[in-house]
Formats: structure tokens, sequence, C-alpha cells
């Protein structure tokens, strides 16, 4: 059973774990996002050559 | 391009260091209740999650009715995002409030009206994700989500009356007559509201970078299957 302290101690891990929960999901999904871009203009690079 | 990569590392930084001294008011600097004693800290993060989220979903409220006048499709991408961030900062509020009432109501869940209209403002966002997951084309997605967006947020209204309307047990730490507390306790709450508010900004800013980047990558897989076909009827 969780005394006053525990409780308190909880509610702070729920806070803090769960902004940074999320937070690693948007960096997460960032990169995912960065790699399928680079990877997609890559492509069209090969379709289109950049003339000189 | 260095300076565009660096700020979201600058301001997770500067709503870290933020959220520190939130924890340090309220851990350390505000008193304890009379008679909640150290319980009543709870409060400095239960209050201003609710009050973020309010403010969350009042954004994706704002934005749904610019959409639908203007048509302008970063009005949706805003609403989307700063109505997950809403579902994120409710979910808090539901967590930490059930983590509240255990000790002091001697229940970790109670049908209070307060209670249940915040969980009906969780269910009603989480739909809008299932909703705009269910709908292809974008303007058509952005149009339906906009007008749900603004059907739900009359629950927002309702949390903030129901103290009132029906007989509640959930206490009141403002009223029309200010705050019902100490002013040391005031300001770790209003604190903590302006610790939330800059994550609130830094979650909002990446995710909609994050949905804009979305749409280039649509466009840009467009734009392959186009030069693919292209290619293809050259040979």
């Amino acid at each position: 059973m969780l005394n006053d302290m525990g409780f308190l101690w909880a509610v702070t891990a729920v806070v803090w774990l769960g902004m940074l929960a999320y937070a690693v999901v948007l960096m997460r999904r960032q990169r995912r996002l960065q790699q399928e871009l680079e990877s997609l203009r890559r492509a069209l690079d090969q379709f289109n050559p950049p003339s000189r | 391009m260095q300076s565009r990569a660096g700020w979201p590392v600058w301001l997770s930084i500067a709503a870290g260091a933020v959220m520190f001294v939130h924890l340090y008011l309220a851990f350390v600097w505000s008193p304890p209740e009379q008679h909640m004693g150290n319980l009543v800290r709870i409060m400095y993060f239960h209050v201003p999650s609710a009050w973020n989220a309010f403010f969350a979903f009042f954004v994706t409220f704002v934005c749904a009715i610019l959409y639908l006048r203007r048509r302008r499709l970063v009005y949706d991408l805003v609403s989307a995002a700063s109505a997950e961030i809403g579902v994120l900062f409710t979910s808090i509020t539901l967590v930490t409030g059930s983590l509240w009432a255990r000790p002091i109501w001697n229940t970790w869940w109670t049908w209070d009206p307060r209670l249940t209209t915040t969980l009906i403002l969780w269910f009603l966002y989480a739909g809008y994700f299932l909703l705009r997951a269910s709908i292809d084309g974008r303007e058509r997605r952005a149009r339906v989500s906009a007008v749900f967006a603004i059907v739900a947020f009359a629950d927002v209204p309702v949390i903030h009356m129901s103290v009132e309307w029906w007989r509640s047990i959930h206490p009141l730490a403002v009223d029309e007559t200010g705050f019902n507390m100490p002013g040391s306790m005031a300001a770790t709450l209003m604190f903590g509201f302006v610790a939330f508010m800059c994550l609130y900004g830094l979650f909002l800013a990446l995710r909609v970078r994050q949905q804009r980047q979305a749409m280039e990558l649509h466009e840009l897989r467009e734009a392959v299957r186009a030069a693919r076909v292209r290619q293809e009827g050259q040979v």
C-alpha cells in the first residue's frame, strides 16, 4: 500500500515518464520521416538527374 | 540547415529546465496543506495538465473553425497536432486524479460529474483520431474531423460547469473569488501551468513539423510514382 509520499512520487513519475515517452515517440517518428524523405529524394534524383 | 535542426534541442532543454524549477517549487518551496499534508502537491501536476488539455482542445476548436472558413490545410495540421497533445494531457489528468482520489476519497474512481465528463472528453478525442484514420482524402478528412472537433469541444465548458450544475465532490481550486489557497500555492500552480504550456508549445511545434513532412512525403511518393510511369512509357 502506498503512503502519502508514495502517491506523490507515483504522480510525479506518471507526469515525467508520460512526457518523456511522448518525446521519444516524436523523436522516433521524426527519424523515420527524415529517412523516408531522404530515400525518396534520392530516388527522384535518379529519375531526374540534375542538369549541368 | 544547422539552425533548423537545432531549435528542437534548445527548446527541449529550456522546457526541461522549466519543468525542473516546477519540481522544486512543487516539492520544496510550496507548503504542505493543513488537512491533506503533502498530498496537496499532487495538485501542481494534476490541475496544470487539465488546464493544458483544455487549452490544447481550444486550439483544436479554433483551428477547426478556421479550416472550415478558409480551407487551408495548415489549420487542419495544427488542429490534429493539438488534439493529440490534448489527449496526452487528458490521460495524465485522469491517471493523476485517480492517484489523488485513492488516499483522499478512499477510491481510485468515482462517477463524479467532473470525472465522468473528463473521461467522456478523452473518449471523444480518441474517437477523433479513429475518425481521421478511417477517412481517405486529405480535404474530406480535414472537413469531417473539423466538424467533429467543434462538436467535441462542447464537453470542455460542460466539465468546467459540472461542479455547479450537478452535485460534485470535486474541489474547486479556482472560483469567481480567485484562488482558494495561499499565495505561494497559487504561484506554484500558475508556474506549473506555464511549465506545462512550454511542453505543449514544444510538442506542438514538433508535431506540426512532422505533419508538414508527412505531406511532403506524400507528394514525393506521388512524384516518384509519376517519374517511374514516365520512364516505363519511354522504354
